[in-house]
């Protein structure tokens, strides 16, 4: 190992005086310690953002890694091919101060997480322990007492409940945040060991009374003591409820107060209580731990001093720092003695406990975290049954058990190629009329006129839309060299790829929607404001401001959808009581959602260009027209609908494109984490590419994409034709 | 009933708008307990946070910068592509134009990931010039589009006088079919120059960090984790003014060139 370590001292000598970088992940977990470290160790480029995960994922491929990160990344994966480096060397070495092996000073257990092959990758400090919050002087106030079993809990929310007062503030926007209840209950509806055996996979480990009972508690919990609206509230607005009195209690990890820090009522008194156990249960209490782990990337130019970093972050001193200033626990031993008296029920949970669990301590198989997250929004909104739900689980852990299996539909060489001499003949179509004789422009004129337009476009449109061809037939991950794999992507994504066929049946959904209502839209506006008055020309040019905002629209909806914003607030004003804390966002409303932003920001261009085909009509026609007695009906279609129908084919034709390739909205609405039944190609896309690494799949997706616009592009050729 | 229709139209439009500004103005826990209220109190801090945080102001200029010389490269470069395809026949030319019209409907995310390798091996990965650079290529196709139209528009006989005073097609084109062409070009550089203004797909991955959309979206992601949108709100109508400006000024020419080109094409 020690040779290791002059190596790299060798190879980084030229980066010497160059700082090091620390990307951190920034949510109001307070970037200043790790600055102020970074002050005190000296030549120390510390930067947090809340998007710092994403922006890592680039950075990676772009191949210029930082020394240090706690960004969410799969890093599993990353430490399989080498990316990671092992700490062993200096974890057997001195701590910062000097006083003792650094290994030791990590409470046990904290550092299995992630240690593979004998070898340690990461190190944590922030230690998370889940509990509930409560305020103690509404609970004085009232006469209630924190519950010692899971049964005095739903008997507490019931008395709380008929105060008017909701019982639980919830986090639904982030189903994440229902994880720790449901391993909570079925850690000690069925002990460690069969707990641990759910991580292994092992058959049987889901399909049980034991888990189909925790589901059930937790579906209870969820259906009559979480507050209304909670579904479409992020973590954010739902701790501002529990805050503010709308709600009594709130499940939460240990980072709540950390984060909420300022918003903090005075004389709420926060205090907090174990997550109670159901009654009669014998498992000795533990507490459910999290931590946030920290990485040394190997190929950053001074892995040594990004070690050096954590050796000083990880230092007691350091580490009692940001407990005192966070009041967040740690995992370093002793350190915890300085959280503040509020946090005294987080002291006991992590005295009292005589074991550890959570996800903190073993890792979720990557497969199964996607099923998880789907299934929390079915088991907290009751779509399925619990016992639906462990079977989902039990055939989930056995799929991958078994590993890929062959695709249902085999895709063979010669119908690919096939597919291929169908796209070039499509996009033979797509360029029908035949240029008239023009005089020819001679060399000199076309190297200043044409070919710098031509090169540009070629050079970074056309080839990089041809490299995708080739990437998409490849396996490669975008850190080590690409593969050949033939036509395994699309045999993956069109074969054996449930959630590609859900994001086209989205895309399917937009595409049928969006072009035909905003059509209509702007042909029946287009026929109110025909006559061209100032003040129509005025209203028109107003329908067509919100076309110009594009993210800015988007954002504001974002804002206006909110559960208690205005829109809600409007409609119950105007009597649809029902609509109060009505989720918008939600992944059961967002599609239908969509629908009144697309109209607003995409309607004035429409029937701009509408209203401008209109105005071709001669008046005469229509004067022509009426006089022989037809009716305003058949004016529009005899007379008008001729000179309007190129128009509108053509912008619906765009519409079109816009719906295949739509992005952004998604993206922003379900704040850049789409579960698996909202998303469109085009986040797939994204997700599969950066967040998965596969970048083979991610182009294999773009070139159906591609396909599918060649065909609609052809179709629409037809129709305009006849 | 029709004017009925027209005012709720236009009231749906305008309410979002007001509403943003409004709350921009409020203390921010005023506006999550009554968010339909009137002002209670005005204030500027919103304002004040947004544009201290962040490096708000940077993107900003960057944003600025990057539409403006897009806008330009992409509005003169597709001029002379479209003067070309308008008016002689180029070697290549129906394949040219095949090549443009995929343009249109080649999806972004097709390119995104070569091209992100492809600047990354020329070193623009993560500079500006970078993304001006496949912001223009990926704008010239709908920029030809709409110019050709414009130019084969032009009278022939003008063409010609100029070709027997044995002026240059490239003299040709800058005296006197570009100064002729002004109003597609300004309706063209508009709707580039919008586009580019919001676009966030391109900007995030191949730039990473820099331009205003990024700003908003982490601005969005900020506010929830401390709880407090008013800057998020002051950040909105700040990146929204500029589009809003140029229209309320020049709307009147938007709206007849752009129903010019749909008329011409």
């Amino acid at each position: 190992m020690r040779c290791w370590v002059w190596l790299w001292l060798l190879l980084a000598w030229p980066a010497w005086g160059q700082p090091i970088e620390v990307a951190l992940f920034e949510g109001g977990e307070g970037l200043d310690f790790f600055q102020r470290c970074a002050r005190r160790m000296g030549n120390v480029h510390c930067q947090g953002d809340p998007r710092i995960s994403e922006k890592l994922r680039i950075r990676l491929l772009e191949g210029k890694p930082p020394e240090v990160t706690n960004a969410s990344l799969p890093f599993d994966q990353l430490i399989e091919k080498g990316k990671i480096l092992p700490l062993d060397a200096w974890l057997d070495g001195p701590n910062w101060e000097g006083t003792g092996r650094w290994r030791d000073d990590f409470l046990p257990g904290s550092l299995d997480r992630f240690s593979q092959a004998g070898h340690v990758y990461g190190v944590p400090l922030q230690y998370t322990v889940q509990a509930c919050y409560y305020s103690r002087s509404q609970f004085r106030a009232h006469g209630w007492q924190p519950p010692q079993t899971w049964e005095e809990w739903t008997r507490l929310c019931d008395r709380i409940q008929r105060t008017g007062q909701a019982a639980l503030a919830f986090q639904g926007r982030y189903t994440y945040y229902a994880s720790p209840l449901i391993q909570h209950c079925y850690y000690y509806l069925a002990g460690p060991q069969a707990y641990a055996d759910q991580f292994r996979l092992k058959p049987g480990s889901f399909d049980n009374p034991a888990m189909i009972r925790a589901l059930e508690m937790v579906q209870q919990l969820a259906l009559q003591h979480f507050q209304e609206g909670s579904m479409g509230m992020s973590h954010t607005e739902a701790q501002l409820e529990f805050l503010q009195g709308h709600a009594a209690m709130l499940v939460c990890g240990s980072w709540f107060k950390s984060e909420m820090r300022d918003k903090i009522p005075a004389g709420f008194e926060l205090a907090e209580f174990p997550l109670p156990p159901p009654s009669g249960c014998r498992v000795p209490p533990a507490a459910q731990v999290g931590a946030g782990y920290f990485f040394v990337f190997s190929e950053s130019a001074r892995p040594d001093r990004g070690v050096d970093y954590l050796r000083l972050i990880t230092s007691r001193a350091r580490a009692e720092e940001l407990v005192r200033s966070q009041d967040l626990p740690v995992a370093i031993r002793g350190a915890n003695r300085q959280l503040s008296s509020d946090l005294n029920g987080l002291k006991q949970i992590l005295e009292e406990a005589q074991a550890s669990f959570g996800e903190g301590m073993s890792s979720t198989h990557p497969g199964m975290a996607q099923v998880w997250s789907d299934l929390r929004f079915d088991l907290l909104t009751a779509r399925a049954t619990p016992a639906v739900l462990a079977r989902r689980l039990e055939d989930a852990a056995s799929r991958l058990r078994a590993g890929p299996g062959p695709a249902k539909y085999p895709l063979r060489p010669w119908l690919f190629v096939l597919g291929l001499a169908g796209l070039w003949l499509l996009g033979k179509g797509a360029t029908s009329n035949q240029a008239p004789q023009r005089p020819r422009l001679p060399w000199s004129d076309a190297v200043w006129l044409a070919a710098p337009p031509l090169f540009l476009y070629l050079c970074f449109f056309c080839l990089p839309g041809l490299g995708a061809l080739l990437a998409a037939l490849s396996s490669w991950d975008g850190l080590t060299r690409p593969a050949w794999a033939g036509l395994s992507n699309f045999q993956q994504l069109l074969g054996n790829s449930p959630r590609f066929w859900q994001a086209l049946g989205n895309n399917l959904f937009l595409m049928a929607c969006i072009p035909s209502l905003v059509t209509l839209w702007s042909v029946l506006f287009a026929v109110l404001l025909q006559p061209e008055r100032p003040a129509h020309r005025f209203l028109r040019g107003l329908y067509f401001l919100p076309n110009l905002l594009g993210i800015g629209g988007i954002l504001i909806w974002q804002q206006l959808y909110h559960p208690q914003g205005p829109l809600n607030r409007l409609l119950v004003a105007l009597g649809a009581q029902n609509m109060a804390n009505f989720t918008w966002l939600s992944q059961d409303h967002l599609y239908p959602s969509l629908l009144p932003l697309a109209l607003w920001s995409a309607g004035g261009f429409q029937l701009v260009l509408c209203s401008a085909a209109l105005s071709q009509v001669s008046e005469d026609l229509v004067d022509a027209a009426r006089l022989e007695g037809a009716t305003p009906w058949q004016q529009f279609w005899a007379v008008s609908w001729p000179s309007l129908r190129p128009t509108v084919l053509a912008g619906y034709f765009l519409l079109l494109i816009g719906a295949i390739k739509s992005f952004e909205t998604i993206w922003l609405f379900t704040n850049q984490e789409p579960t698996t039944q909202v998303h469109v190609l085009g986040t797939l896309l994204v997700q599969t590419a950066f967040a998965e690494l596969n970048l083979g799949e991610a182009t294999a997706l773009a070139v159906i994409l591609l396909g599918l616009v060649l065909v609609l592009q052809r179709l629409l050729n037809r129709l305009e034709l006849e | 009933m029709s004017r009925l229709l027209l005012g709720l139209a236009a009231l749906s439009v305008v309410c979002p708008l007001i509403w943003i500004l409004l709350a921009s103005l409020r203390p921010s826990p005023e506006v999550f307990l009554n968010p339909l209220g009137w002002p209670d109190h005005w204030t500027l801090s919103n304002y004040k946070t947004a544009l201290a945080l962040g490096g708000f102001t940077s993107y900003f200029a960057n944003s600025l910068w990057i539409t403006l010389a897009s806008t330009l490269l992409t509005t003169f470069l597709g001029a002379s592509l479209a003067f070309c395809l308008a008016r002689f026949r180029l070697p290549g030319h129906s394949l040219t134009q095949g090549l443009l019209a995929t343009g249109l409907v080649l999806p972004l995310q097709l390119v995104v990931l070569p091209l992100f390798f492809w600047l990354k091996g020329l070193g623009l990965l993560g500079t500006e010039s970078g993304l001006i650079l496949v912001y223009t290529a990926s704008g010239i196709p709908y920029a030809v589009l709409l110019l050709r139209g414009f130019f084969s528009s032009l009278p022939q006989e003008l063409f010609e006088a100029a070709q027997l005073d044995g002026c240059t097609p490239r003299r040709a084109f800058r005296e006197i079919f570009l100064p002729l062409a002004r109003p597609g070009l300004s309706t063209v550089a508009l709707f580039t120059a919008v586009s580019i203004y919001n676009e966030y797909f391109l900007a995030f991955i191949l730039l990473g960090q820099g331009t205003l959309p990024l700003g908003l979206a982490n601005l969005t992601i900020v506010s929830q984790y401390h709880g407090d949108f008013g800057q998020l709100y002051a950040g909105l109508v700040l990146a929204m003014l500029p589009s809003v400006l140029l229209y309320a000024t020049l709307h009147r020419h938007i709206l007849t060139g752009l129903a010019q080109g749909a008329v011409k094409g």
